[in-house]
């Protein structure tokens, strides 16, 4: 995670030293985790670290999407409720509840609704490169279109009776104590790290976000880019509506209630910036699991939701505040 | 591309039209109703019609979805006009909603109010066009110098103490010769009114046993996901914990999610509030032990209160909607009545 933002050679010559900005959420991470496992029962245990894991891993996947949309210095206010909306398709495609269908197969209806989801994504990508709407705004209008759409679909009623199949990626096991939600997961992480470090769609990115105008005339398509984050962005939410149901074992439209901003919390506790072309697949991973061990951590001290609220506040405006403030001082360096 | 987003805008116009149009008309239709009924109340010729307008919170909650739908067909069936508004989980949009009731010229306006405090401006407002209101759900407060017809309602605080007897029995025929029960609750979204009168019927249920060992209670804003991790987290820290009560049946569903990722079916006693239909067929399972049941009739009982007191009848100040237990033994019965959400 050193140096796989905009830190190239040059650069990293004459800065001469460590990136302490990259370097900031893992350790306060290492804090986290050392100041729990001396005050918080039973913490540092098998079975609590894979609870963590289990618990990031939909934030995470959604995490994973957000952050090339950051990168490109837009956002995508939709996921959470593209994350719930596909869940109720799928979960309502299975169980032929939908327009008089018959039951679909499960594959089949993980397919429609990551189909859906993409489509979701080139939607807005559209909006934005062509009409140059913000993301902000193109995101918020697919919020309430798929609001929208899952209350007619659902009338508000939890659809439940899942297939063993289909809750199988959110909540089954491999070898017997593996959850595949946390596989799910860190697949979609390694394919984030590879889009980001190893692919032209990853350097383009970052350029994007850097100036796109500059971008432009180094002869980058500035509109396929774009689209292409956006819909990796939405796929993913999709995806992430998949393990949910499995998660929650139904389908509901309030399943993305207070998890819209928190994949993007987690970017920027990463070191992702707002305004584009900074962050890292590896900062964004830190960033989720600093959230998801913070709220742990409290749970096992038997904290109460006010004390919750007002650490997971101080901690961002923390941690955030030392990640500019320290890439500041590396780029005056420099 | 130019000529795509003013293709676009002109859609949007077209479209928007059609929706003003649209409006326009349901107000005419109030409108002349509201004359018709006057005329009928003038003449006193026998089936009257009278125009009732329902706020409610917002569709996205299952009860709510519920009372919408009732309300609809009760309608019908007392043949009277009405409209439902739904304010989309927002406070200003819900006090234009009842501003736009009283300017449509309603007999007789209820609201289910977001917030009594957020939602008593536009209630005053109602006041003043002296047009009867009623509250449903959630009551104001005497200070607040609003006047309300009637309060329909299900009593908050007994559900949660039905509730927490439940659990008490649950845990009796489950645990009888443990000394200590240690067990969770499970609090729904803070400063919710009805979270905190549930909280204390469970209290107030609970204290009665000297056995009874409570960790402390954890908040999962009546939403499944967060009642998942909560209970994960609450299972590692105490593997001994025995019962969780949660305050709504969305949490409960969320802790049995949890035993069944550490493998604890069963080996925990669940008992949640609502009986939503998804949580009767747990307990049908037996994965669930009881539910105290919330009912949507409360939208019949403040359609009818209201009608009443337009016929010029008298009514009670407030009317309280009946709550049952469901366990194992009645859960197939509830779920083949009418009551079922």
């Amino acid at each position: 995670m050193l140096g796989d933002d905009k830190v190239d050679k040059y650069s990293r010559l004459k800065s001469n030293k460590i990136d302490i900005a990259g370097f900031a959420p893992l350790l306060f991470l290492g804090v986290l985790l050392l100041g729990y496992s001396i005050f918080a029962n039973n913490f540092l245990t098998t079975t609590n670290l894979i609870n963590i894991m289990r618990q990031i891993s939909i934030t995470g996947t959604m995490a994973v999407g957000v952050t090339l949309v950051i990168l490109l210095g837009e956002i995508d206010l939709s996921i959470a409720t593209v994350m719930a909306f596909s869940g109720v398709i799928v979960a309502g495609l299975s169980l032929g509840k939908f327009f008089g269908l018959n039951p679909l197969p499960v594959w089949l209806c993980i397919l429609i609704a990551l189909v859906v989801g993409a489509i979701i994504g080139f939607i807005s990508g559209w909006a934005n490169s062509k009409l140059g709407i913000p993301g902000f705004m193109t995101t918020l209008a697919m919020q309430f279109i798929c609001e929208g759409l899952m209350l007619m679909l659902t009338g508000a009623k939890p659809i439940f009776d899942l297939p063993k199949k289909l809750v199988f990626l959110g909540s089954g096991y491999v070898l017997g104590f593996i959850p595949m939600i946390i596989i799910v997961f860190l697949v979609v992480f390694a394919l984030g790290l590879i889009i980001l470090k190893f692919t032209v769609l990853g350097r383009n990115l970052y350029a994007i976000g850097g100036s796109s105008e500059a971008a432009r005339m180094a002869g980058i398509n500035v509109f396929n880019n774009k689209v292409a984050a956006f819909v990796i962005c939405s796929l993913l939410a999709s995806l992430a509506g998949v393990l949910m149901i499995g998660r929650i074992g139904s389908g509901q439209v309030t399943a993305g209630d207070g998890l819209q901003m928190q994949p993007i919390a987690g970017a920027v506790l990463g070191g992702a910036s707002l305004m584009g072309g900074r962050g890292t697949m590896t900062g964004t991973l830190l960033g989720v699991l600093i959230m998801g061990v913070l709220v742990n951590g409290l749970n096992l001290m038997g904290a109460g939701s006010e004390i919750q609220k007002l650490v997971t506040g101080i901690v961002l405006f923390a941690a955030v505040a030392f990640n500019i403030w320290s890439s500041k001082k590396v780029n005056s360096k420099a | 591309m130019k000529k795509m987003f003013v293709l676009f805008l002109i859609l949007a116009m077209v479209a928007l039209t059609q929706f003003g149009c649209a409006t326009s008309t349901a107000t005419t239709t109030a409108a002349t109703t509201t004359a018709a009924t006057t005329t009928a109340a003038a003449t006193t010729a026998a089936p009257e019609t009278f125009t009732v307008g329902f706020s409610l919170p917002s569709f996205e909650f299952t009860l709510f979805a519920a009372m919408n739908e009732l309300f609809k067909s009760n309608l019908k069936d007392m043949g009277m006009e009405g409209q439902v508004f739904n304010a989309e989980g927002n406070q200003e949009k819900q006090n234009k909603d009842i501003e736009d009731m009283v300017t449509m010229g309603f007999d007789a306006i209820i609201v289910c109010p977001i917030t009594v405090e957020g939602a008593a401006p536009a209630m005053k407002f109602v006041n003043e066009k002296k047009i009867p209101l009623f509250t449903v759900d959630r009551q104001v407060t005497p200070e607040m110098g609003i006047e309300v017809v009637s309060h329909i309602s299900v009593d908050q605080y007994a559900i949660g103490k039905a509730g927490g007897e439940a659990f008490l029995k649950g845990l009796q025929e489950k645990f009888p010769n443990e000394e200590k029960w240690v067990v969770l609750e499970i609090e729904g979204t803070p400063g919710a009114s009805s979270a905190i009168d549930r909280s204390k019927g469970i209290n107030d249920a609970l204290s009665t046993s000297s056995k009874i060992q409570k960790l402390p209670n954890l908040v999962a804003n009546y939403d499944t996901n967060t009642a998942v991790s909560v209970t994960e987290d609450v299972l590692t820290a105490h593997p001994e914990v025995m019962g969780i009560i949660a305050a709504n049946d969305m949490m409960i569903e969320g802790s049995l999610q949890a035993l069944v990722n550490f493998n604890k079916v069963g080996k925990v006693l669940l008992v949640g509030m609502d009986g939503q239909t998804s949580t009767v067929k747990k307990i049908l399972e037996g994965s669930v032990y009881a539910t105290p049941t919330t009912t949507p009739l409360m939208a019949t009982y403040a359609l009818e209160a209201a009608v009443k007191y337009l016929k010029g009848e008298k009514i009670d100040k407030l009317i309280v909607a009946p709550s049952q237990l469901v366990d194992a033994k009645n859960a197939q019965e509830y779920l083949d009545s009418p009551l079922a959400w």
